[in-house]
């Protein structure tokens, strides 16, 4: 998973992180939580994925490539996880960056 | 997993879910908005900090997760 040169950047509007079940599918990659909570929800309204009516942001994937350009975007409905085999094919795909020290 | 059950959610279409002004939307082959957020460390990681190096998988998880 590290060859394929990618970090996984959990965002959660929670405080209280319990996302056991979505980090595990998403398993074996490195991973890290980030609160989207101040301002509440910043993050996931700029990239569309805000629920007004819930007060929540809809559960996403997304793959943003070394130049920064959205190459993935699914979105998820309960309960379904993250596909990670489709995930990592994408990543294929894209290839390794290359190594720049 | 089917495709039918994904985009039976449906995807936020150009701005529907943001604020007024904000147009952003961070649809496939855009530019990702930059962000900083804090970490449950209190280290703040930013999209731009892996620009060059890696690629990002950004994972949105809804407020209340109850499977999980």
């Amino acid at each position: 998973m590290q060859e394929l040169g990618a970090q996984v950047l959990g965002i959660s509007c929670d405080h209280a992180a319990s996302h056991r079940a979505w980090a595990t599918a998403l398993g074996g990659l490195p991973y890290a939580e980030l609160s989207d909570w101040e301002p509440k929800g910043q993050v996931s309204r700029a990239y569309g994925l805000w629920n007004a009516e819930r007060g929540a942001s809809q559960r996403a994937v997304l793959i943003i490539d070394t130049e920064g350009i959205v190459r993935y975007r699914r979105t998820y409905s309960a309960p379904n996880l993250p596909d990670l085999e489709e995930i990592v094919r994408e990543l294929q795909q894209l290839g390794a960056p290359a190594a720049k020290v | 997993m089917g495709q039918s059950q994904l985009s039976a959610f449906g995807v936020p279409k150009h701005g529907k879910n943001c604020e007024k002004g904000q147009t952003m939307t961070a649809e496939i082959g855009e530019v990702a908005p930059d962000f900083a957020l804090p970490t449950a460390n209190n280290e703040t990681i930013s999209l731009a900090q892996f620009r060059g190096q890696k690629h990002v998988i950004l994972s949105f998880h809804v407020f209340n997760f109850t499977s999980g």
